[in-house]
């Protein structure tokens, strides 16, 4: 691993200010992109694309059988209400997913490369991987790793097009700085794929009528209709805290007059439970890790396993239990109340310092982009470092 | 129980009284209308919907030149379908052309060309109302009919037509979220 591993000059403060991404490199966050790069053997690199590619068919497929089926609908943490939508978008809206990010264990120094699990709604590390990426990489003098995210997201949104030619698009976010970076990366690329106007909006200015649709007042009198709607807000979000909002997209979405990135179906595969059907229908698979609703129907529970609740994000209200009761890392967060599933234990790859890599793969919808964090504990979540991701030259290769 | 989060009072003000009769006569009108099962309004306390005032009959309306690139409202005509609504826009050397009201909607939104100026000379007449969804009780502006008379017989006719036959939507300020963003501050990230 440690042969892996090349210096990397920081990025002057101007270039960051200039691309708009001062937040990823001053303040709390000056020390969370990594002062090293990360290179991977091309079929190291290959691999990992394809273990995108493949998961989404997995994951995909897995949905698809579990949206009409009401047990697992429970287990996968669908309230009654929100099944409709679901229900509707899987039959409407199917071939709508914009985006999603994979993580893995593995993937580096022969280790097997293991999916973790998949951020379905709402993908982050874009403005790093897009552009932060690119240019430490070129800065270093080194092979990029594969990375075609904007061009595929391009080219997906083209074949998906921007609706009715007289709404606009709304870009709709929370207020998080990081959350609205990673939205305007999407929004570019709609309007580089002349879906038309886009607007960056809080989501509590936007004004929802449930007979006409989305609208925002621009100006006084001036309202602006949305036809679109890009979000930077989990489905479940939506689902279990403000279960009035689902109610009314709902009603809007099935009337056809609004459509939303990524769609409704998407909160299925956003559940870790998920990650759970998928291991009960495919045992087995090399991809998956062994994951269950009881750690006692894991295959080797006394070998170590994380436990973690079906909608959760950033490693929050995570717990790695090794010998069946032994808690060796814990997280706190907003997510504790909810079902949770079981997980085995996976090998990270770890450099001297003990940090362990988590490399991730992009799929919109196919695979189309690689990104590496790493940390020095037990749970990568929010305090991790993004590491760029370089591509070892052929020649060179043979060498490790 | 989800409690409904406060919303900001000031853009409501202008619709406080209308509120305020309909929580007494029309609530359960409208929340039919609206065909939710669950309740809307809490009359009680804090709007949280406005109530708007749509149209639902239709217009002809024709501009015409009367200095160069200046358009004025000459007529305005009540029809009964809304989809039949036509612009039509005559030109100083007296040719004319009839668009739609779609066609409309996409000339008003292109603000840097000068082919929108009939259209949006015809937005501030009661064509606005179809065209930007111009709130009804703003009212149209007189100064943008070729004359008194044209305002008073539009006034008369298409405006007190279109009045007389609205029906009432609700735009519910959304509010969704709000406990959670702090109007455009930092907060806690979503990103996964």
């Amino acid at each position: 691993m440690d042969n892996r591993l090349t210096d990397a000059r920081p990025l002057k403060d101007r270039w960051f200010s200039k691309k708009g991404l001062s937040y990823y490199a001053t303040g709390e966050n000056h020390d969370y992109l990594a002062d090293e790069i990360l290179s991977l053997s091309p079929a190291e690199a290959k691999a990992a694309m394809a273990a995108g590619d493949e998961a989404y068919t997995l994951l995909r497929s897995c949905a698809r059988s579990s949206a009409f089926d009401d047990a697992r609908l429970d287990k996968l943490g669908v309230p009654d209400f929100a099944r409709p939508l679901v229900q509707w978008s899987v039959e409407n809206e199917w071939d709508n997913f914009l985006l999603g990010r994979f993580d893995f264990a593995g993937g580096v120094d022969g280790l097997p490369l293991k999916l973790i699990e998949f951020n379905a709604d709402t993908a982050s590390l874009l403005p790093e991987t897009a552009i932060i990426q690119p240019e430490m990489v070129s800065m270093a003098g080194l092979k990029p790793a594969p990375n075609d995210l904007l061009k595929t997201l391009e080219h997906t949104a083209r074949r998906l097009g921007g609706g009715r030619k007289d709404t606009a698009i709304a870009a709709v976010h929370l207020g998080s700085e990081d959350d609205q970076l990673n939205l305007a990366v999407l929004a570019d690329v709609a309007r580089e794929a002349r879906w038309g106007r886009v607007d960056n909006l809080l989501l509590p200015d936007l004004d929802i009528n449930p007979d006409e649709g989305i609208f925002h007042e621009a100006k006084a009198d001036r309202w602006i209709h949305y036809g679109t709607m890009v979000k930077f807000f989990p489905w479940d979000f939506a689902a279990l805290e403000e279960p009035e909002l689902w109610a009314y997209l709902a009603e809007i979405i099935m009337a056809g007059k609004l459509r939303v990135f990524n769609p409704a179906w998407t909160m299925l595969l956003q559940s870790k439970a998920l990650l759970a059907l998928a291991w009960e229908d495919n045992p087995g698979h090399p991809l998956l890790l062994p994951t269950t609703f009881d750690p006692a129907d894991l295959p080797r529970p006394l070998d170590g396993y994380v436990r973690k609740p079906v909608f959760g994000r950033m490693g929050e209200n995570i717990e790695m239990v090794m010998n069946g009761r032994l808690v060796i890392a814990k997280t706190d967060g907003d997510y504790g109340d909810g079902p949770v599933v079981y997980q085995e234990l996976a090998a990270f790859p770890e450099d001297r310092e003990k940090h362990r890599y988590q490399l991730s793969t992009y799929v919109a919808p196919t695979a189309c982009a690689l990104c590496c964090r790493r940390q020095d504990e037990l749970i990568i979540d929010d305090d991790g470092e993004f590491v760029p991701l370089a591509l070892l030259k052929e020649k060179v290769s043979s060498w490790f | 129980m989800y409690a409904r989060p406060r919303l900001q009072t000031l853009r409501l003000q202008a619709y406080l009284v209308n509120l305020n009769q309909l929580c007494t006569m029309q609530t359960k009108h409208l929340l039919l209308s609206i065909g939710l099962s669950f309740g809307l309004f809490s009359c009680g306390g804090e709007p949280e919907t406005e109530v708007w005032q749509v149209p639902t009959e239709g217009l002809i309306t024709t501009v015409t030149e009367v200095e160069n690139d200046e358009y004025r409202i000459l007529s305005e005509d009540p029809i009964p379908q809304i989809e039949d609504s036509r612009i039509i826009v005559e030109n100083m050397e007296g040719t004319r052309d009839t668009f739609t009201l779609d066609e409309a909607k996409l000339m008003a939104a292109d603000s840097t060309s000068t082919r929108s100026r009939p259209f949006r000379s015809a937005g501030m007449g009661f064509f606005g109302y179809l065209m930007i969804g111009r709130m009804m009780s703003g009212g149209v502006n007189s100064g943008a009919y070729v004359n008194n008379g044209a305002y008073n017989r539009a006034t008369s006719t298409a405006g007190s037509r279109m009045s007389n036959s609205t029906r009432s939507v609700t735009r519910t300020k959304s509010g969704f979220g709000s406990k959670t963003s702090s109007g455009g501050k930092s907060t806690r990230s979503f990103g996964g």
